[in-house]
C-alpha cells in the first residue's frame, strides 16, 4: 500500500495537471464526514512540501478542524479581512488561516470574498479551502462558485445518499469547475492525526500579513 | 468483469466469504465427527400395472398386478402406516422412528420394476436391518392395499344386495297384500285368469242349456206318460184285482149259461129272463168293480213307474234351472270383477315388473360379489411386490468419506461464498469502488488516500 504522503503527492501532481498557479481550490463534499479536512490539510501539505508557497484556510462553517487536523493552536479568526491575520504552522511555506467565526456560523469578511480571494492568489501560489458540505452551506457555495478548482471529497464505505446526487446538481448550477474526487477512508484518517501530531519543523520564514495586502488592495 | 474484478468483489466481502468458509468448515468438522452415515439397500420387484391402468385401485385391473405404482413407491414408503408398523418391529423410539422416514429412499424408473430401497442411518447394524424390514413391511402393506380394494367393493356389493333385498321383500309385501285382497289378480296373468275363467263359466253355460233343453225334452215326455200308462195301469190294476176277476168269472159263467140257454130255448122260455137279469146284474157289478178298482192308478206298478220317471224329469230341469241361474250370476259377477279390477291389474303387473327386474340385478349383483370375492382371494394370494436382495451390509455412504466429503463441502461452500459475496455487493448501495463514485459524481476519481 502506498504511504498517505505519497497519495496526497499523487493527489497534488493530478491537480496541478489541471490548474493554473496562482490559483485557490475549494475542498467540499456532500456529507460532513467525508473527510474534507483530511483532503484538505494533506493536499495544502503537499503543495508546501513541494516549494509552494501555500495558504490553507479553514473555511468548514459546519465543522471548523484544521487546526485540530494539524495539531494546531486553535486559530483565530479575524473579524475583518484586515484582522484576518494567517498563522505560520510547522511545516515551511505552510500558512494557515481561518474564516470561521466560533459560535456564529459564519465567516470574516462574508459579502467581499471575492476581494479577499485575489489577495489570496496574489500572496500565495496556492490557497486550499477547507469548506463546509456544498448543500447545507452558503459559504461553501460562494467559495465553490469563485474557486478556480473545487475538490470533492468522499468517504468510502458510506451509503449513497440523496446528498450526493444533489451535489453534482448544486457543482453544475454553480458552474463550479470540479477537478476531481478524492475518495477518503476513515481509518487512515485516525493514523494520519496521530502522525501528524508529531512536531514539525519551524517556518523559514515570516508569516505575510493577509490583511494588509487585502487592505492594499482596496 | 475480469479477474480483478471478482477478486475486489470477494475482498469487498470478505467478511461473508469469510463466514461462509468458516461454516464450510464446522459442518465438515460435524459431518466427520458426528455425521458418519451408512446406507443399505434392499431390492423389490413390484409387478406394476400396465401404464393405461391408471387406476391402480380400480377392482376391475388384473389382480395379480401390483395394486400400487412404482412412482406412488416412495409416498408408500415414507407413509405413517409403514413406518409405525417398520419401528414397531424394530422396537424403535418414538424420536427414530420420526426420522425414520426421512432415512429410506427409493429409486424408481419407468423402464424397470425392480426398484432398489436404501435406508440411510448411523448406525450400520440398524440399517440393515431397516432395509430389510421396510421392505418386508412394503410387501404386506401392498399386499393388504391390494386385498382393501376389493374389500371396498364388497362392502358395497353387500349393502346393495341388501338394499335389493329389502325392495324385493317389500314389493313381496305389496304382492301378498293385493293377493289376500283379490286372489284372482295376484294369480299369473291375472285378467287373463278372470277372462279364462269367464269362458269356463259360458261354456259350461252353453252346456247346461243344452242339458237343460234335452231335460226339458224328458219332462215334456215324461209328462204324457202317466196319462198314456192309464188303461194300461187300468187293465194291469183289474187283472191283479181278484174281486174283479171273481167277478169276471162268474160273469162270463153266466154269460156262457145265458148263450146256452139261449141257444137251446126259445125267447119264450121263462128261465131265460131270470138269467139275463142276473147276468146284466153281474155286469153292472163287474162295471162297478172295475170303477172302483182302477179309481186310485197308483196301484198300478207301471202307472208309478211313469209318474216317478216325470217327476225325475222334472227335477232334473229344474235343477238345470238353478244351475244355470247360478251361472248366470257367477259370470255377472265375474264380468263386474273384470272391470273393477283392472287398475289392480296393472298395479300388481308393474310390482311383478319390478320384482322380475330386482331379481335379474339381485343375481347380477350376486355374480360381482361371488367374482370380487374370488379376486380378493387372488389377490392376497399372489405376491405383487417380491423381494428379490435383502441388504446384507451396510457401507458408508459417499459423503461419510471424509476426502469426498472434503471435496463436496469445498466446492458447495466455495460457491455458496462466491454468490452470497456477489448478491451481497450487488445490494450493497455503498460507495466502494472507482466506477461508482465517479458515475455518481460525474468526475474523475484523482487518487484515492488512506
Amino acid at each position: 500500500m502506498r504511504p498517505l504522503e505519497e497519495n496526497f503527492r499523487i493527489l497534488r501532481v493530478r491537480v496541478e495537471a489541471q490548474t493554473k498557479f496562482p490559483a485557490l481550490l475549494v475542498v467540499s463534499s456532500a456529507k460532513r464526514s467525508d473527510g474534507v479536512t483530511f483532503v484538505a490539510c494533506g493536499l495544502a501539505r503537499a503543495f508546501a512540501e513541494n516549494g509552494q508557497r501555500t495558504l490553507l484556510v479553514d473555511a468548514n462553517t459546519a465543522n471548523p478542524g484544521v487546526a485540530r487536523e494539524l495539531a494546531l493552536d486553535p486559530i483565530r479568526p479575524g473579524r475583518t479581512t484586515t484582522e484576518l491575520s494567517p498563522q505560520n504552522g510547522e511545516i515551511p511555506r505552510l500558512s494557515v488561516a481561518s474564516l470561521v467565526t466560533p459560535g456564529e456560523g459564519g465567516v470574516v469578511g462574508d459579502g467581499r470574498l471575492e476581494d479577499l480571494f485575489d489577495e489570496m492568489r496574489k500572496t500565495y501560489a496556492v490557497t486550499v479551502v477547507d469548506a463546509a458540505t456544498l448543500p447545507t452551506s452558503s459559504t461553501a457555495l460562494q467559495l465553490a462558485h469563485a474557486a478556480d478548482g473545487v475538490l470533492f471529497a468522499v468517504r468510502l464505505g458510506r451509503r449513497v445518499e440523496a446528498a450526493d446526487y444533489e451535489l453534482r446538481r448544486i457543482a453544475t448550477d454553480q458552474s463550479a469547475r470540479v477537478i476531481g474526487v478524492v475518495p477518503t477512508k476513515a481509518k487512515v484518517r485516525r493514523e494520519a492525526r496521530a502522525r501528524a501530531a508529531l512536531p514539525i519543523a519551524a517556518p523559514s520564514e515570516a508569516r505575510p500579513r493577509l490583511g494588509t495586502a487585502v487592505e492594499a488592495g482596496r | 468483469m475480469d479477474f480483478e474484478n471478482v477478486f475486489q468483489t470477494l475482498w469487498r466481502q470478505k467478511v461473508v466469504v469469510g463466514a461462509v468458509i468458516l461454516i464450510g468448515l464446522v459442518a465438515f468438522g460435524f459431518a466427520i465427527t458426528k455425521g458418519r452415515k451408512y446406507s443399505a439397500t434392499s431390492t423389490i420387484l413390484a409387478v406394476s400395472a400396465p401404464q393405461s391402468n391408471s387406476a391402480v385401485l380400480d377392482p376391475q385391473q388384473d389382480p395379480t398386478h401390483s395394486a400400487i405404482s412404482p412412482s406412488d413407491l416412495p409416498s408408500l414408503l415414507h407413509s405413517s402406516v409403514l413406518l409405525k408398523r417398520v419401528a414397531s418391529d424394530l422396537h424403535l423410539t418414538a424420536k427414530e422412528t420420526e426420522k425414520l422416514g426421512a432415512k429410506i429412499k427409493a429409486k424408481t424408473s419407468l423402464a424397470s420394476d425392480v426398484i432398489p430401497i436404501t435406508v440411510t442411518d448411523s448406525d450400520q447394524s440398524l440399517t440393515v436391518k431397516e432395509a430389510n424390514t421396510v421392505s418386508r413391511e412394503l410387501q404386506k402393506y401392498e399386499q393388504q392395499i391390494a386385498m382393501s380394494r376389493y374389500d371396498l367393493l364388497i362392502r358395497d356389493l353387500q349393502t346393495q344386495l341388501a338394499s335389493r333385498r329389502a325392495a324385493l321383500h317389500q314389493i313381496d309385501g305389496q304382492i301378498a297384500t293385493l293377493s289376500a285382497a283379490d286372489p284372482y289378480i295376484t294369480a299369473d296373468q291375472g285378467t287373463n285368469a278372470i277372462n279364462q275363467r269367464l269362458v269356463t263359466l259360458e261354456q259350461q253355460r252353453e252346456t247346461l242349456r243344452t242339458t237343460m233343453t234335452g231335460d226339458a225334452s224328458a219332462a215334456a215326455i215324461a209328462a204324457q206318460r202317466p196319462g198314456v200308462a192309464r188303461d194300461l195301469a187300468s187293465k194291469e190294476i183289474v187283472q191283479n184285482d181278484p174281486v174283479f176277476q171273481n167277478l169276471r168269472g162268474q160273469l162270463g159263467k153266466d154269460l156262457a149259461q145265458l148263450n146256452l140257454e139261449k141257444a137251446g130255448y126259445t125267447e119264450k122260455f121263462s128261465g131265460l129272463a131270470g138269467l139275463q137279469d142276473q147276468v146284466s146284474r153281474e155286469t153292472a157289478s163287474l162295471n162297478a168293480a172295475t170303477a172302483k178298482a182302477t179309481a186310485d192308478p197308483r196301484k198300478s206298478e207301471t202307472y208309478v213307474s211313469a209318474l216317478l220317471d216325470k217327476n225325475k224329469a222334472d227335477a232334473a230341469f229344474a235343477s238345470d234351472r238353478a244351475q244355470l241361474a247360478s251361472l248366470d250370476q257367477a259370470i255377472a259377477g265375474m264380468t263386474q270383477h273384470l272391470a273393477s279390477s283392472r287398475g289392480e291389474g296393472l298395479s300388481i303387473a308393474a310390482l311383478r315388473r319390478d320384482r322380475e327386474a330386482g331379481d335379474q340385478a339381485y343375481a347380477q349383483l350376486s355374480d360381482r360379489l361371488a367374482v370380487a370375492i374370488a379376486d380378493r382371494s387372488q389377490a392376497g394370494a399372489i405376491n405383487s411386490i417380491v423381494l428379490l436382495d435383502e441388504a446384507t451390509g451396510a457401507a458408508p455412504t459417499l459423503l461419510s468419506r471424509p476426502p469426498v466429503l472434503a471435496a463436496a463441502l469445498g466446492i458447495v461452500f466455495l460457491w455458496l461464498a462466491i454468490t452470497l459475496a456477489f448478491v451481497a455487493d450487488g445490494s450493497d448501495k455503498r460507495l466502494r469502488t472507482r466506477t461508482t463514485i465517479e458515475e455518481l459524481y460525474g468526475s474523475p476519481v484523482l487518487t484515492s488516500v488512506g
